[in-house]
This record gives structure tokens, C-alpha cells and sequence, in this order.
């Protein structure tokens, strides 16, 4: 069933592959430039409208505090909003326009990825399109992840991440990828997804689509972020980190991060404004240095560690520290403190850019022989 | 709105529907003493101005008015409505749809108060106007904006009528601080799971009969709810309190450590006003192992 109600094109995109797309499955839509906008971001969740790229549609995904250690992954921002409705969620607090909006000129967006890339070619690029709406929730209905693993097969120092809570990877599944495109999976406790990722595929069909990818020889990234405190946690989580390892294989597992719930302190109003049954603002919450709220580092690293030490025995290794060794999954935390990185896993890295160097090393040294072994300097650290 | 005309009345009263509205803007308008202003209705004088005016024959400007609206549109333009306080334009509004039954003829009188006419402001303000009774009237005396009112009325109405009843008169606070205690009683009774319970655990009755002092009960109760809203940061930081005894320093030297627990590490603070207090010093590399122990704390890996 789609996931879509209208669809508007604007007119400068009605040639697009997005709209064969949208044809093929049956999408009815209208040619309409300058569609009004939707003050609230559920009104817009099922209004795709097609869009010229504006501007620079790569960016960084980064945080504002240097006290907290980002990956420094980019973002290629294709889409805007998304059909699922998670309780957590920022976009509820940041569009302007609560229209799902997806570039329809794919070649502009590959064009800028790749003038990008081509700049800096002792690089290894990890490029999302998850920053502000899912990869893969209407991918039956535009095919852009299709074409984007197409485009990214041939872009040498690039690696393309889908990062979904959805479970639709039909298809994609035929693709030729030659594993230069990571299908991520946010995971949570099924508790959570129960109870906070409403309209998301369920658990147990997320983690059948993580199996079906793994099958279809794709890399895997596993995204265990946000991880909520809820009474039970301990077991529901422990479920989760063993299910998901037995539905893919450790060695097609790129990433695996671990975050914890934080969200700017005006979106608790928003939160309990949207959804009045959800009880995730209740919890005891501090302010961080970034500015965002999130659970104090006692509760954080009682759970990062708990889930740690799942992990660990999962996947069969003691150490997951990135910083040991690149025969295993890339471990890290997403937007978490140096000092738990050190306390938790021995080390931290020494800033951002030494991060995203780790990430190449890790590609490089297990998926991508053939490239050249990153070297520091390529990444400023 | 037009002036219809002058003329010298004596002893007007109040148009009869209008009288539950004085009830509340009575003390909120703007009086005027050389000229009070009047409405016909049904070819009779009817007072527009809530003072007393019962005295000689007094200059009264006749409005204009829309008898669709029963004359509340003259009533606001006399009152000058647009320069009162949020929640007297609230009640108004909320009495006004009572009234005439129809938002659409609420709307119209909402510019006549400086308000957008559109259904969501009016929908905010009639939200304000189902306060319970002592939140409006504490609402009236601290002068609380609308937008303070807003933060006031996300929180479910059982809580905020127990709130009503059995904290707020037993406290004075200010709005901040005010808004900071139903946040704070809120995230505990949602997450405690009942009122009852949250009465159980910060124990009240205890705080109202032991303090007669407001400000005293005000700040016993936030010290209260402090730890059941933050039981994380009150473990922790006890720890680190019971740590340092242990390091049995001297008066010139404190620690001090980010209390939210995000930083980890410590400020070791020497006050030196005195020779001998340099040779204290020595305290530090002495009590090395102690101050390694008291940074192992922070690495909350004991539990």
C-alpha cells in the first residue's frame, strides 16, 4: 500500500526518473510549481512533492559541541519528512514545511557528490540520505535509493548509507552494488518500537529485511540509537543486540553505533503536545553542553554498558574499541563524550576527524583492498 | 466602532447579560472620569462603564454595537479591552462563546481585544479560560502573559486541579517559578504514575504543617522535588559529597565538581591568605590516592 495521498510535481521535474517511477507505481500526480507549505509536519507526511535541488544538498552531519564526538558522515539531502511518526523525532520541532518533499533531479545531487569526492580522492566519503526524512520508506514509489546505489557503484572513495526504520528493500535487492552502498537499520527495544516508532515496520520485520540485504551481499550498518530508558530495558535491549546479530552476518556489518535519547529542551513540549501518551520526557534528564537534553551519563553509560557487554559476546570479540584493530565491525557512539568513549572502550578518539579516519581505515582494511591506505593527513587529523 | 451620539444620563444600569462579565473585567479596565460610555438596547440606556455613576446627571458617549452580539463588541471598545490582561481576555471569550454559542461570532470580537481572529488563537485562549478557579485568579494577580498561560494549560487537567487545591494555596511563588514547580510535580506524577503516589513520596501535609513561611515551604518542596526528579544526579552527587569527607581537607581547600555529572573531573580549590596555608599543599600529593578514588567515582562503574 502507499504510503502516499498526493503527489505535486514541479513542473521543471516532470522528465525526472522520479516520476517514471512514480508512474510505474501508479502514483497519480499534479504539476504544480510553488505548493503551499504545511505549518505542522504531520500534515504534509503523506503530500509528496517532487523538487528541483536548491543549493548544496551535501553537508556534514555534526554537532555543535566539541565536547561530544561525531562521525563527521555527510548528508545528502534528498528528502525531506518522513511517513513514520516516532515519538522522539526532531523534525517535528525543526521543518518549516511539514510537505514531504524529494528531489527529483538525482544527476544534480550525483553531480555534487561527485565534484565533492573528486576534490578530495584520498578520501573515503561516507554520504547518508537519512539526515531529514528515511531512506528507504518510499522506495517503492521513487526509486531514488535505486538509483543512488547505481550512481555510487561508480564513485570510487564513496560510500553510500540508507538508513531506514522501514522494511521495504524488495527493491533494492537486485541492485548491483558491489557493496559500496551500507542499508542501516535504527533499531530499538521492541518496546520502543511498540510504543514510540509509530507507523515504522515492526521489530521482527525490520530485522527480515536486515537479513534480506545481508543475503543480497550488501554491507549492514546497525544503529542502536536512541536507546530509551524504560522499565525492562535490560532484557528488551539484550533481545534486540542478539537478534540482530543472528540476522546478519558480522563480517558484512560495517558500523554498529550506540546512542542514547537527547533532543533539544523545546522539544519536550512538542513531545508531550504530539503525543500524549508517550512517557520518554519523564525520565530524569539533564542539560548537555551541547545544548541538548538527554539522560545523565550515570544512566547512559549503565546502559551503553550493558548493551556492550551483549554485544560483545554476540559477535565474539572482548574489545570493540575502534581504535584495536579493524578485523571487526566499526563500533562507536553517535554524539556521546570523550570521557565515556574512554572510560567505556580504554580510548577515545582525538577528535572528529580522527573518527571519520578510523571509519576509512575500517572500510578500507575489510571492504575496499583495492583503494589506497588512508592516510591522516587526508582527513585533517 | 461609531459614536452615536452625547448625552447627560443619570442612574443607567448594566445591560443584564453583560453583568457576569463585569464579574471579571471589573477591576481590569480603564476608568474614565470626565465621560463614561453607554449602549441602546431595545430603545433603553444600558451602562457600558463599571464605575459608580450614580450620582447627578453624567456625560454618557452612546456606542454603536452589533445586537447579534448581544452589545459585547461596545462593551470591549468602552473598556478598552485590548490592554487587558491575558486571562480577563480569556474568561471574556470563554463567557462570549458561552453567550452566543457560535465560535464564528467569538471571532468577531477577537480584534476588538488586539487578538487574531483565526480558530487556533481561540482555541488557546478558551483552553486558558478552563483553569481552575485559584490558577485564574493567581493568573490575574501575577499578571501572567498568554504565552506563560499556554505552558500552564499542556499539563492535564486533574493534575492541575489538584495542583490547584492543594499546593498552590499554600505557596506563593513567582510565574517562573510557578511554570518550573508544574513541570517538575508533572514529570514526577507522570512518571510515579498518580497523584496519590506523588503526594506519597514528597509528603505536603509535612511541608504546610511543619513551615509557615511561604517562601520557607516553596523552597523545602523544590529541594523535595529536586530529588525525586532528579534521583540520578542526587545518588551521584551524595557519593561525591561522602568522597570528599573521606578526604578530610582543610578549610582552605574545596572541591568542586559539575553537579549535572556531564564533566567528568574535579576543581580543587585552595584559598591561600596565609603563609602556613601554603605549606597545606603537601595535603595534595599525601592524599593522591584519595583524589584518584574520588575521579574513579565519576566513572559510575561501581553499580
Amino acid at each position: 500500500m502507499t504510503q502516499i495521498k498526493q503527489a505535486m510535481v514541479d513542473s521543471s521535474q516532470v522528465d525526472s526518473e522520479l516520476i517514471s517511477a512514480l508512474n510505474e507505481a501508479g502514483i497519480e500526480y499534479v504539476v504544480q510549481d510553488d505548493v503551499d507549505t504545511q505549518k505542522h509536519y504531520r500534515a504534509g507526511k503523506k503530500n509528496l512533492v517532487v523538487v528541483d535541488k536548491k543549493g548544496d544538498a551535501l553537508d556534514t552531519c555534526a554537532t555543535i559541541s566539541d565536547k561530544y564526538i561525531c562521525c563527521n558522515v555527510k548528508v545528502l539531502k534528498s528528502v525531506s519528512n518522513c511517513p513514520y511518526d516516532c515519538s522522539y523525532c526532531f523534525l517535528q520541532n525543526y521543518l518549516n514545511d511539514g510537505n514531504t518533499k524529494m528531489v527529483g533531479n538525482d544527476k544534480a545531487l550525483i553531480d555534487e557528490v561527485k565534484e565533492t569526492c573528486f576534490k578530495e580522492p584520498n578520501r573515503i566519503f561516507r554520504i547518508g540520505t537519512w539526515e531529514l526524512g528515511d531512506s528507504l520508506a518510499l522506495e517503492r514509489e521513487t526509486g531514488q535509493a535505486q538509483r543512488l546505489i547505481n550512481a555510487f557503484r561508480d564513485i570510487p572513495n564513496a560510500v553510500l548509507e540508507l538508513k531506514t526504520k522501514s522494511d521495504i528493500v524488495d527493491p533494492i535487492l537486485a541492485c548491483d552494488h558491489q557493496q559500496k552502498t551500507v542499508v542501516s537499520w535504527s533499531l530499538n527495544a521492541n518496546t520502543i518500537v511498540e510504543k514510540q516508532e509509530h507507523k515504522t515496520a515492526r521489530l521482527q520485520e525490520r530485522l527480515q529485511a536486515l537479513k534480506k540485504v545481508t543475503d543480497a551481499g550488501y554491507l549492514v550498518g546497525l544503529h542502536l540509537d536512541p536507546m530509551i530508558y524504560f522499565e525492562g530495558w535490560e532484557t528488551d535491549y539484550e533481545s534486540l543486540v542478539r537478534q540482530m546479530i543472528e540476522s546478519t552476518c558480522s563480517s558484512q556489518i560495517a558500523w554498529i553505533s550506540l546512542g542514547s535519547l537527547r533532543f533539544n529542551p523545546e522539544m519536550k513540549k512538542k513531545i508531550e503536545m504530539n503525543f500524549p501518551a508517550s512517557d520518554i520526557t519523564y525520565t530524569e534528564m539533564i542539560r548537555g553542553d551541547d545544548g541538548k537534553m538527554r539522560y545523565p551519563k550515570p544512566l547512559r553509560m549503565r546502559m551503553y554498558r550493558h548493551v556492550m557487554d551483549v554485544l560483545s559476546a554476540a559477535l565474539g570479540y572482548d574489545d570493540l574499541s575502534p581504535q584495536t584493530g579493524f578485523d571487526k565491525p566499526l563500533f562507536y557512539f553517535c554524539m556521546e563524550r570523550w570521557d565515556v568513549w574512554h572510560d567505556l572502550l580504554g580510548s577515545s578518539p582525538t577528535s572528529i576527524q580522527d573518527l571519520d579516519y578510523l571509519f576509512a581505515k575500517s572500510l578500507q582494511a575489510r571492504f575496499f583492498t583495492d583503494l589506497p591506505v588512508p592516510n591522516p593527513i587526508d582527513y585533517g587529523v | 466602532m461609531n459614536i452615536k451620539s452625547l448625552q447627560h444620563c443619570s442612574s443607567l444600569t448594566f445591560f443584564p447579560k453583560h453583568q457576569p462579565y463585569f464579574e471579571f473585567i471589573r477591576s481590569d479596565v480603564t476608568s474614565h472620569s470626565s465621560f463614561g460610555y453607554a449602549f441602546s438596547y431595545d430603545n433603553q440606556l444600558y451602562c457600558l462603564t463599571p464605575f459608580d455613576n450614580q450620582g447627578d446627571s453624567f456625560p454618557y458617549l452612546i456606542l454603536d454595537y452589533t445586537k447579534q452580539y448581544l452589545g459585547l463588541d461596545a462593551l470591549l471598545v468602552s473598556c478598552s479591552a485590548t490592554y487587558w490582561q491575558a486571562v480577563v481576555k480569556a474568561q471574556f471569550l470563554a463567557q462570549a462563546y458561552q453567550d452566543l454559542g457560535d465560535r464564528k461570532h467569538v471571532l468577531y470580537l477577537m480584534p476588538l481585544m488586539g487578538l487574531v481572529a483565526k480558530q487556533t488563537v481561540l482555541s488557546e485562549y478558551l483552553k486558558m479560560a478552563s483553569l481552575p478557579s485559584l490558577l485564574l485568579d493567581y493568573a490575574y494577580r501575577k499578571k501572567v502573559s498568554s504565552k506563560q498561560l499556554l505552558q500552564m494549560v499542556r499539563f492535564d487537567l486533574s493534575f492541575l486541579t489538584w495542583f490547584d487545591s492543594d499546593v498552590l494555596p499554600y505557596i506563593d511563588p513567582s510565574c517562573s517559578v510557578l511554570l518550573d514547580l508544574c513541570e517538575s510535580l508533572h514529570d514526577c506524577y507522570q512518571r510515579l504514575g498518580g497523584i496519590h503516589l506523588l503526594v506519597e513520596s514528597l509528603q505536603f501535609d509535612s511541608i504546610w504543617e511543619s513551615y509557615s513561611d511561604l517562601n520557607k515551604r516553596l523552597s523545602i518542596l523544590r529541594d523535595r522535588l529536586f530529588k525525586q526528579r532528579y534521583p540520578t544526579q542526587t545518588y551521584y552527587n551524595q557519593r561525591m559529597k561522602d568522597q570528599i569527607k573521606v578526604l578530610d581537607l582543610p578549610d582552605f581547600m574545596s572541591i568542586d565538581w559539575d553537579k549535572t555529572l556531564e564533566n567528568k573531573g574535579f576543581f580543587l580549590n585552595v584559598h591561600v591568605s596565609r603563609l602556613d596555608d601554603l605549606q597545606g599543599l603537601s595535603l595534595l600529593s599525601d592524599k593522591q590516592s584519595l583524589f584518584e578514588t574520588l575521579l574513579q567515582e565519576m566513572t559510575y562503574d561501581s553499580d
